[in-house]
């Protein structure tokens, strides 16, 4: 009887360590990217704020920050000095509300050029604050928090290589270009030597697979676009559906694959238990309970959202009319 | 009788076993999504269609005849075969910062390159670079493509107008469309018989948002003008053999609609959606103009296959329910035709979703 016990405990724990074995490239990368443990993805990094564990009850609507930025290494050295790895701009911000029980998510991108007072002190264009010293994905959060009036439960932060490699590891996403989108000056960080250097880029109209760096061209470029940084939000937004359209069909057992991809292009101060959760919840949705919101055009009685202005120092930015923009982000963000 | 020790040994492996049979279990129960597609040459299409179709897929050119798939010279990231009226092919060549129409003959060899994009000054702006997409040939001998030579090298404006040439004088090239500015411009070109130019227009609306009509233009520079709504959103028009109809992808959020809209050469008339719910991208008629193909995925890999649906009406049962109407012109005032369900015509392929197929009847 004995031997038979240690059979079946010794097939157990074979079985344990295949499975262990297959799953230790998430484990790792989850150890790295969520609050559980050290967040050391890249060398320097501004480490996130502190995990709001139990600050969302399960099943409670909450807000999620998303950021996407550089980060090849374009801001490693200035005249040869090195700097803050992590003082990139920031080239997308979406807020993304998420109410689990009537399975509703709202996306509302911030633009770039938006000029706000900082968290940090100070006025510029939002992007911005994540590249100043102290700034980071902390300062970026607060300052949203600052001048939207709302309380922002998570943050996820990507890299521009991240989001290429979970495309890829997703084996690509459909999405219905809007039009075609060329631009003459696109960085050429990704591609070459100079990373200061221009490429061409011309996405065609309409149904279409893209692979992660097609897709990149697709919400990256800025230029030729009538609808200037809205255009780019508008087109980052379509990304995320794409990517979510794609996720319903995930299984756990897909998830070292993604960790891979994630490793040094991502961090988040939710929980690997949170974003488990969240999955089912992706898959889930119904393209009618996703409601997409862009700060262009305005409001009939309260005029335009933003108005298009040349600073002193030259800079193209967007001064914002708070008194349109705010009623339309409580109507799904609520005041903090 | 078997010693213990032979017992235990085969105990240890057996335990071995299992741990990486659990490993590689793990992996067989991975989602399909990021399958790699096949090679359309170690392929068959579930049915044959009549005569030669050409498609691009990974950079490749191919023929599907009689239910085989056969590869047209070297992958060199070719893509929108088009036919030319002696039979060879026009194809577009993307490279890096450029692109180039070349005409190749029915076996993929390049005949001779019409465009040449590539700046002439070395290390110059890529500004200097262009490119020239959707080439279609009218049976004159007239190419027509949508390209962005147009654009002024000083500002951030890039956008694609319509532009044609003599096949004989690539040279001789005149512009037929003036696009709105930062939309993406004019693409899509279809030739009608009377001379004029069917093509698609991006604009932005009243709401800043992009939208697409399909147009005609009677002439090169007159002013085009709209067969459908812009908020219908609709592109990649494709004229039927005999020009009677009208086949288009209208957008209807991250999702398409195929319809078909009768049309008389100067407007559109009754519409009915053939496909919606799907991605149908580039309808192409078949050269008799029995139905069309068109390209939509087919599984959570999400790549483009190929498709058919016959346009030989079938008489509906009473509980059919009539197609939807009029996304493109007038309500129907009676029930459009019924046609069969689409067929899907090839499998685990990954075609290019923009480059609308060319049918050959031969």
């Amino acid at each position: 009887m004995a031997s038979i016990l240690i059979l079946l405990l010794g097939f157990l724990v074979s079985g344990g360590i295949g499975a262990g074995a297959y799953f230790s490239p998430a484990l790792t990368t989850a150890l790295g990217v969520f609050h559980s443990g050290p967040v050391t993805l890249i060398s320097g990094a501004t480490p996130p704020p502190p995990p709001l564990v139990g600050a969302v009850a399960a099943g409670a609507p909450f807000t999620i920050l998303l950021l996407g930025s550089d980060n090849d290494q374009k801001f490693a050295t200035v005249d040869g000095a090195p700097v803050d790895p992590s003082a990139t701009l920031t080239q997308s911000m979406i807020l993304v509300r998420v109410q689990p029980a009537t399975k509703q998510v709202t996306m509302l991108s911030i633009p770039r050029d938006l000029y706000v007072p900082f968290s940090l002190g100070g006025t510029s264009k939002i992007d911005e604050v994540h590249a100043l010293p102290g700034g980071g994905d902390k300062a970026s959060i607060d300052t949203v928090e600052m001048n939207f009036h709302i309380h922002i439960d998570y943050y996820i932060w990507i890299g521009l290589q991240g989001l290429i490699s979970v495309i890829d590891k997703v084996g690509g996403i459909d999405v219905v270009t809007t039009n075609p989108v060329l631009d003459d000056a696109y960085p050429a960080d990704l591609v070459g030597n100079n990373p200061y250097g221009f490429q061409r880029v011309a996405v065609l109209p309409g149904p279409q697979h893209m692979t992660g760096y097609q897709a990149m061209e697709y919400v990256r470029s800025r230029h030729s676009d009538a609808r200037g940084d809205f255009g780019r939000s508008q087109r980052q937004q379509e990304v995320l559906l794409a990517l979510r359209a794609k996720a319903k069909y995930l299984n756990a057992t897909d998830i070292p694959d993604l960790a891979s991809a994630f490793a040094g292009q991502l961090t988040t101060d939710m929980s690997i238990t949170q974003v488990r959760e969240l999955l089912p919840l992706a898959g889930s949705l119904s393209p009618s309970g996703i409601k997409q919101v862009t700060l262009v055009g305005g409001d009939a009685q309260l005029g335009s959202y933003t108005t298009a202005q040349v600073t002193s120092a030259g800079a193209d930015v967007l001064i914002p009319n708070w008194s349109a923009i705010l009623p339309l982000v409580h109507q799904d963000f609520p005041v903090a | 009788m078997i010693p213990r020790w032979a017992l235990r040994l085969v105990a240890m492996v057996a335990m071995v076993a299992f741990g990486l049979g659990v490993y590689h279990y793990l992996g067989l129960t991975k989602s399909k999504i990021n399958k790699t597609a096949s090679k359309p040459t170690s392929t068959k299409s579930t049915f044959a269609l009549a005569g030669t179709l050409f498609l691009a897929q990974g950079g490749g050119l191919y023929s599907l005849h009689d239910g085989s798939f056969t590869e047209l010279g070297r992958p060199a990231d070719w893509i929108q075969p088009s036919l030319t009226p002696d039979g060879n092919l026009i194809a577009v060549k993307k490279e890096f910062n450029y692109s180039d129409l070349y005409e190749l003959d029915a076996k993929g060899n390049v005949v001779r390159q019409l465009t040449h994009n590539q700046s002439p000054y070395e290390g110059s702006d890529v500004g200097y670079d262009y490119w020239s997409y959707y080439p279609v040939v009218a049976p004159d001998g007239t190419l027509f493509m949508s390209d962005d030579r147009a654009k002024s090298i000083y500002d951030y404006a890039v956008d694609f107008a319509v532009w044609s040439f003599p096949m004989a004088t690539p040279t001789a090239v005149r512009q037929w469309t003036t696009p709105n500015v930062e939309t993406g411009g004019d693409v899509q070109p279809n030739p009608t018989k009377s001379g004029g130019l069917l093509y698609t227009k991006y604009d932005l609306d009243a709401d800043n948002k992009n939208v697409s009509s399909i147009m005609l233009a009677a002439s090169p520079e007159a002013a085009g003008k709209a067969l459908t709504d812009p908020e219908q959103d609709c592109s990649q028009p494709a004229l039927s053999p005999d020009q009677s109809r009208l086949a288009m992808i209208c957008a209807n959020g991250q999702q398409t609609q195929l319809v078909l809209s009768t049309i008389n050469g100067a407007a559109i008339g009754t519409s009915q959606v053939l496909i919606s719910g799907t991605l149908a991208a580039s309808p192409t008629w078949a050269p008799d103009g029995s139905g069309l193909v068109y390209l939509a995925p087919a599984d959570q890999t999400g790549h483009f296959q190929l498709w058919w649906q016959s346009l030989v009406a079938v008489t509906p049962s009473p509980t059919e329910k009539a197609l939807a109407t009029t996304p493109g012109g007038s309500s129907a005032p009676s029930s459009p035709p019924s046609y069969p369900a689409p067929k899907q015509v090839t499998h685990d392929l990954d075609f290019d979703a923009t480059s609308r197929p060319a049918w050959s009847p031969t």
